[in-house]
């Protein structure tokens, strides 16, 4: 098996010469606006922070996993001047988009440094990479281990007060029977704290991931990881009485 | 002055501070009237306007403005004001928020050239266009209640923008500041005139005496209480009940009616609706009602008629409070004004005496350079202008009191964030800055710089009339159909609640038992001299035998006998503790560190402001180091925290030892960055500023509150927090009197009578940098439930089961030396081995003492390590006898924490 490694406090994970992030969501600012948060851009910051995650960690390509934007269906201007920023602090850096929901007319046909995948993913040896908002390739599903994003899982921790963190999740019968073997599903939190956070539940309903929604995934056995490596079993956090 | 004047308006002899100051003000000069309220300082300023208006010629526009504050304005001096111009010719206007549209347009088109209104509608005055060209022929401006403003962001407001006013008409008009009773005037002066200009403070001599007596009637809102007041109205003609919040006057209310349903007491205060307010004045001014149960809401100066008694049920906390309230009886001059003070506990009765005998009025806490003002100007200027220059503004901001200090680079920072979020333009290099869209909205939506609070309008479904407001966390705490509660003295009962509308429909009930809604409010802080003064009596009291001290005190306060008993008794049981080590009375100059458990108290006559500062620091402390949350209540004369583990028992008075003066200012700043409470507060100048919508209130993202921790608005916040409710200055001098050994600190291993007296007090709470309850019992729960193998280090027995299920005597052999390992483990294996390599015994060695933390904890050790990464040593660090489990498992989320970064994030 590949090794997965999350970068200790960061959204971000580590496969092989890659770095992988998910739910970018540029251009969430204009919503905050619409409900009362009139923030500065957040777009260049984004930029700087992933640029200096694959320089600290020497990795020369980057791949998002889908929501590169937020606004849907159009494009806004912040995707532009987010690759823009990228390439102009790091010429040298490939970058690779598996185009999420959220990421329709998705226009940088002028980029060459920007590979955009299918929609339905892609792997990297035995990691199957895809959004999540819909069903991966076959190729995709073949792997052991399939990495996504989409869900923005956050640990709640009191009235108001979330966590963002990971998700993994071995397959349930269900879903090993569909896709033929046993495996497991990582799903990463978003990269972007602007988004908003979805609370953890036992309940596949709860999700927006078909993939969970038909029950393929053995919630019982879940485990969350915080940013800085807590780990905790999700029937654990689902119930704890809060007060 | 004009003859016409004096007939109109029914001189016949000149009150004091109307001899004074009239002629001042006929001269053109700025004055301060300061005069206790029904003093007539009104007519003193209204009149030589009026005259001089009379004399002069007419100018067609707005040569007077009459600025009082919103809940002043149905005061029956401003009718007669519009009666006087009417017969003297001078048209007189009155405009407000609810001020109707067609009254408006007529006022734009043909000004009054006397203009009654709030500082709010001020606001909007100064931006309307043709309003503006009326504007310009300002002559005057008179400021009513000014000591309502001077320690409110609305007063600095109020003040910039009059400097604004004086660009627009392009000369300097006269000043009128009418203020009651206040310390400082000087500093009230420059704050009404600005900086650089000349101003005359007339103080009418405080002639008629003051009569104030305090009584203790036994017990807490006891029938002896009610009872003594209830004697005391009906003795009286008329009488004024002051409380000190919006709950004690409703408590106070529903104990009457249930004692004698029949007493003509009413009750007023701030969230009582208008008609509510009206009527209650309506019923004491014709004597319908003989008491009347009332807030600071009755402080203002709404004619109530004459009153012959003013109770103030609770020591007023302040000198200025209790010197303005009791100036409401004895209305007419000469009368003297008779004060009666109800104090219910020990605190309660020091805190009245010291506060009746202080001539020393409280000092004024003015609110500089107040950025969310400044912001709120800056667009102000926007808004009239197409392009404001910096410089210019910077100019006219510096003109007034607040802004006198206003430095150029915090403009520019303020200018900085409006253009970030998006409603100016702001050009650096030319140093201009301009409106955009979102600037109208965003200055119309928060003209008024108090805080916008949630509430509920109560409607009484019977009559489909407002009976008040009530907060919303009452309401949805506590409103659920058919709840019972009072208000306005008077029993409801819930029937429906619309949070869309923010309304809650009840029914009158029967039930007088029913909750008392709570409303925020700040509470009066009593200042440090005041504070200090109790520890001097506490000295003198504590320095004489009992039946010596009985006579000093009263020899000294206007007390009742039954007061200076409980004070005497009081010291006393202080001294006489049956324990082996005597706990010292605490004094201005002793501090008393008591602790029992977890249940700490620190006696320190200090104040509010200074306390809290205190409280904050210290419990921070503590907290970061227990890694949990300190609960906290603050009283001016202790600090009570509750601990979330043990600590040693002169762990606090170390703390207290440990805190630096110099680093106070530092500690502030760093602590309120994760405090939650402080949170509000930052999104209330969020909005102020327009980074947030006014109807915000959602909840903020985590980095959004991030980026508003490192803007200006967040150095707004603390600036703000430091005049309100703390007060680094001060600790720092009591920190230094600390280090210099000026006070004392005695640890006390109990708590000792003084210390008990303040247990009626709730706790705030405050939180670490993470409120990790929930992670913390996930934790827990993961732990006791991970599988394990457990083997007996004796006889080699093993067996899977998981930590919650474990043996603690080993099944077959009964020794207690039992290691918890890994499933995956097989060194259990080694334990029947005979020969062993080097590594082996290491291995059985770690096993060894494996085995030795569960015979010592039990399940507990068990607990720690089968925690993610932590052998035998680790948990061995993490484990100690007395440790409570809350900080035991923050310990091994710790250690977690700690191998995810170093070694595997995960498996």
């Amino acid at each position: 098996m590949e090794t997965l490694n999350p970068i200790h406090s960061k959204a971000a994970l580590e496969i092989q010469d890659v770095i992988v992030v998910a739910d970018l969501h540029l251009g969430i600012e204009e919503e905050l606006k619409r409900h009362g948060i009139n923030l500065p851009h957040q777009t260049d910051a984004l930029a700087r922070e992933l640029v200096e995650l694959c320089f600290e960690s020497n990795k020369k390509k980057l791949i998002i996993l889908g929501d590169v934007k937020h606004a849907i269906p159009w494009q806004t201007s912040h995707v532009r001047r987010f690759f823009a920023k990228i390439f102009e602090m790091a010429p040298e850096l490939r970058v690779g988009i598996i185009p999420g929901n959220h990421d329709g007319n998705l226009e940088l046909d002028i980029e060459e440094r920007i590979q955009i995948y299918s929609n339905r993913g892609m792997t990297l040896n035995s990691v199957g990479l895809f959004h999540g908002h819909m069903y991966p390739s076959e190729e995709v599903t073949r792997c052991q281990t399939l990495v996504t994003g989409h869900e923005h899982p956050c640990l709640k921790l009191g009235e108001g007060i979330f966590e963002r963190c990971w998700l993994r999740v071995p397959f349930s019968k269900k879903g090993e029977k569909w896709k033929d073997g046993k495996g497991e599903v990582v799903i990463m939190p978003a990269f972007n704290e602007l988004c908003g956070c979805n609370s953890l539940s036992l309940s596949h309903e709860h999700y927006l991931s078909p993939l969970i929604k038909r029950d393929f995934l053995d919630l019982e056995k879940g485990i969350i990881y915080l940013l800085d490596g807590v780990s905790l079993p999700l029937r654990e956090v689902i119930d704890a009485p809060r007060s | 002055m004009h003859p016409e004047v004096e007939k109109t308006l029914g001189f016949e002899e000149f009150t004091p501070i109307q001899e004074l100051s009239i002629p001042s003000i006929l001269d053109g000069k700025n004055c301060l009237l300061i005069a206790p309220t029904g003093s007539g300082k009104t007519e003193a300023a209204v009149a030589p306007i009026f005259s001089m208006m009379l004399d002069g010629e007419e100018s067609k526009g707005i040569e007077a403005l009459y600025i009082t504050p919103l809940r002043a304005l149905n005061r029956d001096i401003l009718k007669r004001i519009l009666l006087w111009g009417e017969e003297l010719g001078i048209k007189v206007g009155v405009r407000h928020g609810d001020t109707p549209q067609s009254e408006r347009t007529e006022q734009s088109r043909s000004p009054p050239r006397f203009l009654i209104t709030t500082p709010e509608t001020f606001q909007i005055l100064m931006t309307g266009k043709r309003l503006r060209e009326h504007l310009k022929r300002i002559r005057c401006v008179v400021v009513d209640e000014l000591h309502e403003f001077l320690g409110d962001k609305r007063g600095s407001q109020l003040v910039a923008s009059l400097e604004r006013l004086v660009d627009l008409a392009g000369l300097d008009f006269q000043r009128i500041g009418l203020s009651a009773t206040i310390g400082e005037p000087e500093k009230a002066a420059r704050f009404l005139v600005g900086v650089d200009r000349k101003v005359e403070i007339i103080e009418a001599p405080l002639d008629k005496g003051m009569r104030i007596g305090i009584e203790h009637p036994e017990g807490i809102l006891s029938d002896a209480v009610i009872e003594r007041i209830r004697e005391l109205v009906l003795e009286h003609e008329s009488t004024l009940i002051f409380v000190n919040t919006r709950e004690t006057a409703e408590l106070l209310a529903a104990r009457f009616k249930i004692l004698d349903p029949g007493l003509p007491v009413g009750v007023h205060h701030g969230s009582l609706s208008r008609e509510a307010r009206l009527e209650a004045e309506t019923r004491f001014k014709n004597g319908t009602l003989k008491g009347l149960i009332c807030t600071s809401s009755m402080e203002l100066g709404i004619d109530i008629g004459s009153v012959d008694l003013v109770i103030q049920y609770n020591s007023p906390r302040q000198v200025t409070r209790l010197i303005q309230r009791v100036g409401r009886s004895g209305h007419t001059l000469d009368k003297v004004s008779v004060g009666t003070i109800i104090a219910t506990d020990p605190d309660d009765i020091a805190e009245a005496a010291i506060i009746v005998s202080s001539d020393e009025l409280e000092e004024i806490k003015i609110h500089e350079n107040p950025l969310d003002v400044l912001a709120n100007q800056l667009y102000g200027m926007a808004l009239t202008e197409r392009v404001v220059s910096a410089p210019g503004a910077y100019a006219a901001l510096k003109r007034s009191y607040p802004f006198r200090n206003l430095k150029w680079n915090t403009l520019v920072r303020v200018l900085r964030q409006l253009k970030d979020i998006g409603n100016v333009w702001w050009d650096e290099d030319r140093k201009e800055f301009s409106k955009r869209r979102g600037v109208y909205t965003q200055y119309y939506g928060n003209i008024s710089m108090i805080p916008d609070e949630k509430s509920y309008r109560l409607v009484d479904i019977t009559s489909n009339k407002g009976v008040g407001t009530l907060d919303e966390s009452f309401v949805l705490g506590y409103g659920g159909k058919g709840a019972p509660f009072i208000c306005g003295g008077a029993p409801w009962q819930v029937v429906e609640t619309d949070e869309e509308k923010l309304l809650v429909k009840a029914a009158p009930a029967k039930d007088l038992t029913g909750a008392i809604p709570s409303w925020v409010g700040e509470e009066i802080p009593v200042s440090f001299d005041i504070a200090q003064g109790i520890g001097k009596l506490r000295e003198e009291i504590s320095k004489l035998p009992e039946d010596e001290a009985m006579e000093w005190i009263l020899g000294h306060y206007p007390i009742d006998k039954n007061s200076a008993q409980a004070l005497v008794d009081f010291i006393s049981d202080q001294k006489e503790t049956d324990s082996l080590i005597r706990a010292p009375v605490p004094t201005d100059r002793v501090v008393t560190v008591e602790m029992k458990g977890l249940h700490v108290v620190i006696n320190a006559l200090f104040g509010h402001k200074v306390n809290e500062t205190l409280a904050l620091l210290i419990s921070s402390v503590i907290s970061t180091r227990l890694g949990a949350q300190v609960l906290t209540n603050v009283q001016p004369y202790r600090i009570t925290l509750e601990l979330p583990g043990r600590i040693k028992k002169d762990e606090v008075e170390r703390t207290l030892r440990s805190l630096e003066p110099k680093n106070v200012e530092w500690m502030l700043t760093r602590i309120l960055k994760n405090s939650s409470a402080f949170q509000y507060r930052l999104v209330q100048i969020a909005k102020k500023f327009g980074f947030l919508d006014k109807d915000f209130s959602r909840r903020l993202p985590k980095r959004v509150l991030e980026i508003m921790r490192e803007s200006v608005m967040f150095d707004e916040a603390v600036r703000e927090v430091q005049i309100d409710r703390l007060d680094a200055q001060r600790t720092r001098e009591v920190l230094k009197r600390i280090e210099k050994g000026e006070i004392e600190i005695s640890n006390i291993p109990f708590i000792s009578p003084i210390g008990r007296a303040g247990e009626r007090y709730a706790l705030s709470l405050v939180t670490p940098r993470r409120a990790d309850k929930a992670i913390l019992e996930g934790l827990k729960n993961r732990l006791m439930k991970t599988g394990i193998r457990e083997c007996c280090i004796n006889c080699g027995w093993n067996s899977r089961r998981s930590v919650e299920t474990i043996e603690l005597r080993c099944p077959k052999c009964t020794s207690q030396m039992l290691a918890v390992l890994s499933p995956y483990d097989e060194s259990y294996k080694l334990l029947k081995k005979k020969r062993l390599t080097r590594e082996e015994k290491r291995d059985v060695r770690k096993m060894a003492k494996n085995a030795g933390l569960v015979v010592s904890y039990g399940k507990k050790g068990a607990m720690v390590m089968a925690g993610r990464g932590i052998g035998p040593d680790t948990a061995s660090r993490i484990l100690r006898i007395g440790k409570d489990e809350i900080s035991l498992l923050r310990d091994v989320l710790g250690a977690e924490i700690n191998y995810a970064r170093t070694k595997r994030f995960w498996d």
